[in-house]
């Protein structure tokens, strides 16, 4: 196939260069060339019959005819080409010698006209010498006539072999074209037999296999046969011999076990003998055994436990270190908390007291000012008051009254702060009813313990209260008798063998603890239960000095009865909650102040002025308002009756020079001006009477 | 939607493509400012040479992919018909060589820029194994006046040397061409209509020696072809100067030329010398003398495989002398003499050849007259013969007979070779 795709590429070159020259015998070469592709392919036909069975070859001759075909058309154009070179080289050959003779003709015919020449310089004689010019002008003219002949001939030859050329090209592109749809059958033919040849391949060989298969499968059975059979004779044999040999062997161990008994019972006997020596033997080590695996069994289990232990030591000890550290971590870092805490807490504590410092300055400024603003307010008001009784007076001089100061000695007195400011004290009493709070409370002190001391001596300097301890005992004792529900069991179990003072404490701290109370609260307990007793004492004593010298005296009479102790009781608890929630404000606040006293005073310059004298006011204020409306009214016509009092002076004025003037002129003007005079004299009348009217 | 699906034949509603799809996209998209293409998997490869645009510049492309799916798409873009295996099964080479190949076949001398040839060369020098240029364009000619005409044909001889009729310089590309293994010229212009002119179809003096110097340079090369060029006596033994001392060279053909004796006599020359092991000087015109030298030179040459001297003027002389260095040849297998004028003479040697001569495998003898008493001679020689297994000795005026004679010996050769060969085959395969 390569050599026919080499033809395919060389085959139509040669006319590509191939000159203009004549190729003669192209086509009938071209002619002669199909013969042998039908002879090839009968001859083909013919050996695929013959070589049907042997494939390789026929495909090989396949592709060698198919091959040839393609060398043959390729030879024939060489074939071509050798017949154009020698053509070629002919009509070379024949051109040369037209034009050698040519050549040789001319040449000729040019001597000739040399010669004449020559003759035409000998000639002399005019006629002679024209007709001698004149033969020569036609060997001349020959010559190029000649020439141009053989021009026109090679033009012609030339065009000739053009049209030639032209119709030589044209048929190898015919050629070219038969060609390819040769080569394209031939392709088609050798897949065709190629696909064929497949085919029969195929089928061949699966015959072949089957045929292969079917003949070894014949053999197998054959040789399997023949070995089953070699195969059970020999076993067959086999089992013979078995048999055979079994026997022998019977007899043989029959013989050979009784000898061997009797070896073996002779030997029984020595090994017995041996083996009691052994032993023997054994039991000694044994012993020697046993005593050296004790020591070295008890050596092993120490080792052991030592080895446990010194690792549980080793463990425990790292871990005791790990916990050192640990520790002194904690420990150090603690302590730095510990400072900073310490450090926050000082600041906090110097911030506190600069606060209570500052809220102690401030309060104490607030009271100052309150009581020079109470003080002032009150100068105010006795102002006030003062004007207020002068106004009265002036009224009730006006309207006439007799006026008295109603209590001169209240006025002239000064406000309660003020006297309280002179060291006058009239609340005194009162702060004095405390006092002997503060007595019992001493009086605890020195039985409750030192944690109460230092309330002790805050109230050293308080002077010894009327109360005396022996109330105070048995109110206590009242107290923890009632209220005995509150106190655990197992208290009053562990107070049986105590005396009475101290149950009587300890069921007090007890009970105060249930209560939420603090020993500081207990004197105002105890207060608060004598105030109780006070009350139910009644109004019979006046005054609470005078009730507590008495009790001092008769002590029993005065305690409480035991069925107002739980309500009491109760009613504190309140009022001290009460206290405590508003503690921290009042504890800093001014002393309290008697307001009664003040709200007394108050009230009494409020009232200075009557309820009746204030009615006596109002109706003052109307008569007196109705005179100045009147007044007023007055006053407004004052000034109009200047202005016509005025009006008339002028007017009597103007009246009198009229008078004058008309008295002269009256003499001697007519009637008519009479008239006029008389309406001039009635207006001054009109005007007299409206001025007597006024000034009624 | 069903506007979008209109305009966009690929959108679909059901498939969204994965991310990583979509991000390939996006390389495929940015290749030309972004190529990121080497860290990629295999996979992804095949992806981004079978989505990048085509139109990248060559540059570019030519340092970035490798051959494969990218090069036989621009391949059939640009070229209908696109045989791979002419090309190594490498679509990349394919696409260099026949880009190199487009760009010389219309390289005008004096107007194209030699750069353009150049900047190509520096992207494909290395995937380039075989050029095959079918056609080399002279410069453009200025119309010239008769006067001038007149004055060149007196002066023929000089215009030669004038660089006016050059064609494309080899020497600036085959040294550059560092895996030049084939190279087939044409001096010839295609398609040249009624603008006619032999010079067209003519290599100058000069072109045959830049050629011959490019050649020289190219070391890889290993086959030389240079066909329809016209190639004279003088340019040959130029050419065959220039080739003398080649490294690599095993084949060379000239076929088609117009080689006479002297340039035979260089070749023969060049047999001595060379390691050439393929000839074809196919339809040239070299006489008895020209064979003469090819044939002392195939006496002692070991080397050379095929001789190929169809269609040439040797007649009896040179086949007789070809005939007779044959029997001091023990390589040579392949000898073609068709169309030579050779006559029984020839045959009778060639016949003494066969007889004792047992590595010869084809014979081409066909269009020759050699006659009956050739006929005879070559079928008693095949009878002794073993190894002969083509023979064409077509239209040679021999007997039907004795041909078809020869022609079973002949084929009884191969299939005797073609029974053995397989054994070989299996002997092959077992070891």
């Amino acid at each position: 196939m390569e050599e026919a795709d080499k033809v395919h590429e060389e085959a139509p070159e040669p006319p590509v260069l191939s000159d203009n020259q004549e190729d003669k015998k192209g086509a009938s070469s071209f002619k002669g060339k199909e013969d042998p592709t039908e002879e090839g392919n009968e001859e083909l036909k013919t050996k695929m019959q013959e070589e049907k069975k042997d494939v390789n070859k026929r495909i090989m001759s396949l592709q060698k005819r198919l091959t040839t075909l393609v060398t043959n058309i390729q030879t024939a154009a060489d074939a071509k080409e050798m017949e154009r070179r020698s053509g070629m080289e002919d009509n070379c050959r024949i051109r040369d010698e037209r034009l050698k003779n040519d050549a040789k003709a001319c040449q000729e015919k040019v001597e000739e006209i040399r010669k004449g020449w020559s003759i035409v310089n000998q000639k002399v004689v005019h006629s002679e010498l024209q007709s001698v010019l004149d033969s020569q002008q036609q060997l001349c003219a020959a010559v190029i006539e000649d020439k141009k002949k053989l021009i026109r001939d090679l033009q012609q030859e030339r065009r000739v072999k053009e049209d030639q050329y032209l119709k030589n090209l044209r048929r190898l592109d015919e050629e070219i074209k038969l060609m390819l749809d040769r080569m394209q059958q031939q392709f088609q033919n050798l897949s065709k037999a190629y696909s064929e040849e497949l085919t029969q391949l195929q089928g061949v060989y699966q015959q072949e296999i089957e045929v292969l298969l079917a003949k070894d499968k014949a053999k197998l059975d054959k040789h399997m046969k023949e070995h089953w059979d070699t195969e059970l004779e020999s076993l067959m044999e086999r089992r013979r011999m078995v048999e055979e040999s079994e026997k022998t062997v019977h007899d043989v161990m029959l013989e050979n076990t009784t000898k061997i008994k009797l070896m073996q019972l002779e030997e029984n006997a020595k090994s017995q003998a041996r083996l009691r020596e052994q032993q023997q033997m054994k039991g000694k080590s044994v012993v020697l055994n046993l005593k050296q695996l004790e020591h070295g069994n008890k050596n092993a289990a120490y080792n052991a436990k030592l080895e446990e232990m010194k690792g549980k030591i080793l463990g425990t000890s790292k871990e005791v270190k790990n916990l050192k550290t640990k520790y002194a971590k904690q420990k150090d870092k603690f302590m730095k908390q510990r400072q900073y805490l310490s450090e926050v807490h000082k600041r906090s504590r110097q911030h506190y007291e600069r606060m209570q410092k500052e809220v102690r300055y401030t309060t104490a400024a607030d009271a100052r000012k309150f009581e020079e603003m109470w003080v002032m307010m009150e100068e105010e008001v006795t102002q006030l008051a003062e004007k207020a009784l002068a106004i009265d007076s002036l009224i009730c001089k006006h309207l006439g009254l007799a006026w008295e100061r109603p209590s001169a000695a209240f006025m002239e007195s000064p406000g309660p702060r003020r006297s309280q400011e002179h060291d006058t004290n009239p609340n005194s009493h009162l702060l004095q009813t405390r006092h002997p709070s503060h007595c019992s409370q001493r009086m605890m002190d020195a039985s409750v313990g030192p944690s109460l001391e230092r309330d002790s001596e805050h109230s050293t300097g308080v002077e010894e209260g009327e109360l005396s301890s022996e109330t105070l005992m048995k109110v206590m004792e009242l107290l923890c008798d009632e209220t005995g529900f509150l106190v655990e069991d197992k208290l009053r179990k562990l107070l049986v063998p105590m005396e009475k003072n101290e149950q009587t404490i300890v069921k007090l701290h007890s009970l105060f603890a249930v209560l939420g109370l603090k020993e500081k609260d207990l004197p105002k307990l105890l207060h608060e239960f004598l105030l109780m007793y006070e009350r139910q004492q009644g109004e019979r004593t006046e005054g609470a000095e005078a009730m507590e010298n008495s009790a001092t005296a008769d002590s029993t009479s005065r305690l409480i009865k035991p069925n107002y102790v739980l309500p009491t009781l109760r009613r504190f608890l309140e009022q001290h909650r009460k206290r405590s929630s508003s503690h921290q404000q009042s504890s800093l606040s001014h002393p309290a102040r008697d307001t009664s006293v003040e709200e007394a005073y108050w009230d009494r310059l409020g009232n200075i002025i009557t309820e009746e004298k204030l009615k006596l006011w109002d109706a003052a204020e109307r008569e007196l308002k109705q005179y100045e409306e009147v007044l007023m009214d007055i006053s407004v016509l004052v000034p109009e009756t200047e202005l016509l009092r005025q009006q008339n002076t002028e007017l009597r004025m103007q009246l009198q020079q009229i008078l004058s003037t008309v008295l002269n002129s009256l003499w001697l003007s007519a009637e008519g001006r009479e008239k006029k005079s008389r309406t001039r004299k009635s207006r001054p009348s009109t005007t007299t009477s409206s001025i007597t009217q006024c000034s009624l | 939607m069903r506007r979008i699906i209109a305009e966009d034949l690929d959108w679909s509603l059901a498939t969204v493509s994965s991310l990583s799809n979509l991000c390939l996209q996006c390389i495929v998209n940015n290749f030309e400012e972004k190529p990121i293409y080497e860290e990629l998997t295999s996979s992804e490869k095949d992806f981004i040479q079978n989505r990048v645009s085509l139109s990248l510049p060559l540059h570019f492309a030519a340092n970035v992919f490798p051959d494969g799916v990218y090069w036989k798409r621009r391949c059939e873009q640009k070229w209908k018909v696109c045989d791979v295996s002419n090309y190594g099964e490498s679509w990349k080479r394919m696409f260099f060589e026949r880009q190199l190949e487009n760009i010389i076949e219309l390289f005008v001398p004096g107007i194209t820029e030699p750069k353009t040839v150049l900047d190509m060369v520096t992207l494909c020098k290395d995937h380039i194994k075989k050029l095959n240029i079918a056609q080399l364009l002279p410069p453009v000619k200025e119309p010239q006046t008769e006067d001038e005409e007149q004055a060149t044909e007196l002066t023929l001889e000089n215009e030669d040397d004038k660089s006016g009729m050059d064609h494309f310089d080899f020497r600036i590309l085959l040294d550059k061409l560092t895996n030049l293994e084939e190279l087939h010229l044409v001096y010839k212009v295609k398609s040249c209509g009624m603008n006619f002119e032999w010079s067209m179809f003519e290599m100058t003096n000069r072109d045959c020696e830049s050629l011959a110097k490019a050649l020289k340079s190219c070391k890889t090369l290993k086959l030389f072809r240079l066909h329809l060029s016209h190639l004279e006596d003088k340019k040959c033994r130029l050419l065959v100067k220039y080739l003398l001392d080649h490294p690599s060279l095993r084949t060379l053909d000239f076929s088609h030329n117009v080689i006479g004796d002297s340039g035979a006599r260089a070749i023969g020359k060049l047999l001595t010398k060379s390691k050439l092991e393929i000839l074809n000087l196919y339809d040239n015109n070299i006489g008895g003398p020209g064979a003469k030298a090819i044939a002392h030179a195939l006496s002692k040459n070991t080397t050379l495989v095929s001789l190929n001297l169809c269609l040439n003027r040797l007649n009896d002389e040179g086949g007789q002398a070809i005939c007779k260095a044959l029997l001091n040849n023990k390589t040579l297998l392949h000898l073609q003499l068709g169309a030579n004028g050779v006559t029984w003479l020839t045959a009778l040697s060639l016949s003494s050849v066969l007889a004792q001569n047992n590595t010869l495998k084809s014979i081409n003898l066909s269009c020759n007259t050699l006659g009956e008493v050739g006929g005879n001679a070559l079928e008693e020689a095949m009878s002794h013969n073993t190894s002969v297994t083509e023979c064409n000795i077509h239209l040679t005026d021999i007997e039907e007979r004795k041909v078809s004679v020869i022609n079973q010996m002949v084929w009884n050769n191969q299939f005797r070779k073609q029974e053995t060969s397989p054994r070989e085959k299996n002997t092959e395969n077992a070891n």
